[in-house]
């Protein structure tokens, strides 16, 4: 089933002479890891903001399950159908790892008690790395790498169909880079999920279904590799 | 739900500028409260003044008027007792007040500070020659209003009473003394012309009498004994009164009437005025008296406004400010939570939701802080609002005396204007002062709302970047 579907997506920021994206059309699909490539400003991350609802695209037009991301409720989306690890994080610097999650389990409406969330998010805290005793640190005393797996947990945190990384294993060691890729395997081949990620790190593109480079302005498809040994 | 447990949680995340916020509201606050309770408890006194006196109603010959119109004294319109007892029935009325003085004269009592002992003579109004008056006889038909009995300044002697019957009188104790006189002893008085009535009276009470001798030191000075409070003579109205006089000629006859709702002082005027009572006659209130009582309070009043009007403005501009500055740090926290899907309307009902914590906080606190500092603001200000209406009327006042020896009141400085003051915090200013509380609370929660409705997440998430 596809999931998000690019329709000749064309983006300019405000000011600026080119377009960064230039007529891209794609589609993702539910249960696939796709990785998305390119040199630094390229366009990456503007691609995933307009993917991830933050913004809506100059031309074209980008549809979530059939529907426009123009027309629907965009909060709505990010809050509960989308699950976003942004480059920088933008986790709340002056709250716990823990409280992060658990507040966007709280904004996404997610059918839990106040002590079931906490439960859960330290379960799923657990699972990219974090202890208990980290996880109740404010985020501003975090290294960089613990943030991005608070990052990483917060955007699994409500169960989202699709999931959108931006760089999720950049500050991350080899070992942790798999243990993170295993699960966001896991979250596409396991519970059916779309799965996007954006890297520079050819484990991340070894192990995904599908592979698009971005390169002036334009979206090319790589060929598709199935690594069905990896970390299975 | 979470939003606002979010909220509330960000109040202690962010101490430090929530402690600044909260100083600022807390100092609004007590001004505030200390502002309206002084605000609200002199509007309070001066409406309850007003119900007083404006309820007291005199009827009496318009001077000026008369003046205007061209009318001499001998064409005035004349209304006789009769007639100032017919006004005095009215549904409007609570009750209404008469009293005579009439000078006096007696070959058996003599008068305190009379010198002559009673053989000065003078010229009355008819060209007759007569002894001159050297007491007062004086007849109230309320004893209430008496007010010197009222406040304490008179008191009668035990073994006495206030008179009661129609041949009853009471005297001073110093008239008493002089004159040899003690409780049950008759006396006797006449008025100062030979078809004036005579009074036999027996003396029921003796008073002690605290109140100044005379009005003026030059009742004294020009021998006018008559008009020393000592040497009046005190019976009932209608002890005074049975001698049938007719008219206020050669007596003094006040009336006052008091009206149950000083609201209906027009309705009252109609219905004398249907009587018939003439043009040349007010029936009015004593806004002098009114205005001298209450002039502090109303000074205190304004003062209060206006300093309640400035805290406000400047306090309001505070608060917007810190809340603006509060909000622009806050620019990364509000994106940060919009990329998570949280709506404005939600951001800004948590903006809101900590601007009026801290509010309900602060209100709490500034209630008891200002009810405890606005006794000792309004003692002070009242204390120099009454010395300055004083400072105003200082010199003139007291009474005139006039040509047929009848004394009226006139001037500023018989009136006392209110100068004590006991600042209350009512229900309704509590409210008022939560209402202005929360006004402020929303007003910089709406600043902060006002400046993330221009931030787009994305933009506030790479500004940052
Ligand atoms: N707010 C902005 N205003 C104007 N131009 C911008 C803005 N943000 C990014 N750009 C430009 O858009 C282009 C694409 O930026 P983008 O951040 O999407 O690149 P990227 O592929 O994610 O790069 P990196 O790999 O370094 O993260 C760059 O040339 C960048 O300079
Ligand atoms: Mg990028």
């Amino acid at each position: 089933m596809t999931c998000l579907e690019l329709k000749s997506v064309s983006y300019r920021y405000g000011g600026a002479r080119d377009l960064v994206l230039d007529g891209i059309s794609a589609s993702f699909e539910m249960g696939k890891v796709y990785a998305i490539t390119g040199e630094s400003g390229s366009g990456k991350s503007t691609l995933l903001s307009l993917m991830s609802g933050l913004d809506i695209c100059g031309s074209g037009d980008i549809l979530y399950m059939g529907k426009s991301l123009r027309d629907i409720d965009r909060d709505a989306y990010r809050a509960k159908s989308a699950g976003v690890v942004f480059q920088s994080f933008n986790l709340l610097l002056n709250s716990t790892a823990l409280y992060n999650v658990t507040l966007s389990m709280g904004i996404s409406g997610i059918p839990l008690d106040s002590n079931g969330k906490k439960m859960a998010a330290q379960a799923l805290l657990e699972k990219v790395g974090v202890n208990s005793a980290t996880a109740s640190r404010k985020v501003l005393k975090l290294s960089g790498g613990e943030q991005q797996r608070v990052g990483i947990a917060r955007a699994l945190s409500h169960n989202p169909d699709v999931v959108i990384a931006d760089e999720p294993t950049g500050n991350l060691d080899a070992e942790t880079e798999s243990a993170i890729l295993k699960i966001f395997a896991d979250v596409a081949h396991g519970d059916g999920k779309c799965v996007i990620l954006v890297t520079h790190s050819e484990s991340v593109t070894a192990m995904a279904d599908e592979v698009f480079s971005l390169c002036d302005g334009k979206l090319a498809y790589g060929e598709a590799k199935r690594e069905d040994e990896f970390g299975l | 739900m979470y939003a606002i447990f979010n909220a509330m949680k960000n109040l202690v995340r962010n101490l430090g500028r929530n402690i600044l916020l909260a100083s600022v509201t807390l100092a609004v606050i007590i001004c505030v409260s200390a502002a309206l309770a002084i605000g609200n408890t002199s509007e309070k006194m001066i409406e309850d003044t007003r119900l007083q006196i404006g309820s007291k109603v005199s009827i009496s010959l318009d001077l000026m008027a008369t003046h205007e119109q061209g009318q001499g004294p001998d064409n005035l319109a004349s209304i006789g007792i009769e007639d100032y007892l017919s006004y005095g029935e009215s549904d409007y009325l609570d009750k209404s007040v008469f009293s005579v003085q009439i000078p006096m004269y007696s070959s058996t009592v003599f008068a305190v500070d009379d010198e002559t002992k009673g053989q000065k003579e003078w010229q009355n109004q008819d060209g007759s020659v007569a002894k001159a008056p050297t007491l007062m006889l004086v007849g109230n038909s309320d004893a209430e209003t008496l007010s010197e009995f009222a406040s304490g300044e008179r008191e009668i002697l035990p073994g006495g009473k206030m008179p009661e019957e129609l041949n009853e009188c009471a005297i001073s104790s110093d008239l008493a003394e002089l004159n040899n006189i003690s409780v049950g002893d008759p006396i006797s008085i006449q008025g100062q012309s030979q078809s004036a009535p005579n009074y036999e009276l027996i003396v029921s009470g003796i008073y002690s009498d605290k109140t100044a001798a005379y009005a003026s030191p030059m009742y004294q000075f020009q021998g006018l004994v008559h008009l020393g409070q000592r040497n009046q003579v005190i019976a009932t109205y209608d002890a005074v009164m049975s001698k049938g006089y007719e008219t206020d000629e050669g007596i003094d006859f006040q009336s006052q009437y008091y009206l149950k709702d000083p609201r209906e002082l027009d309705k009252f005027e109609a219905e004398v005025r249907s009587k018939g009572l003439p043009r040349d006659y007010s029936v009015s209130i004593n806004q002098e008296e009114l205005d001298k009582v209450t002039g502090p309070l109303a000074g205190m009043r304004g003062a209060s406004s206006t300093f309640m009007a400035v805290i406000l403005s400047l306090g309001g501009l505070a608060l917007a400010l810190i809340s603006y500055l509060a909000v622009k740090e806050r620019k990364y926290e509000i994106g940060a939570l919009r990329a998570m899907g949280m709506e404005k309307a939600m951001i800004s009902l948590c903006l809101l939701s900590e601007s009026v914590a801290i509010t309900i906080v602060c209100l709490a606190l500034g209630l008891f802080a200002g009810r405890a500092v606005s006794q000792p603001i309004a003692d002070s200000l009242l204390a120099g609002q009454v010395s300055a209406s004083q400072a105003q009327s200082a010199g003139g006042g007291g009474k005139i005396l006039m040509a047929n020896g009848k004394t009226q009141t006139s001037g500023v400085n018989s009136y006392t204007p209110i100068s004590e003051i006991e600042v209350a915090l009512n229900a309704g200013t509590m409210v008022q002062i939560a209402v202005l509380a929360l006004a402020l609370a929303l007003l910089s929660g709406m600043v902060g709302i006002v400046s993330i409705a221009k931030y787009e997440p994305l933009k506030i998430l790479r500004e940052r970047g």
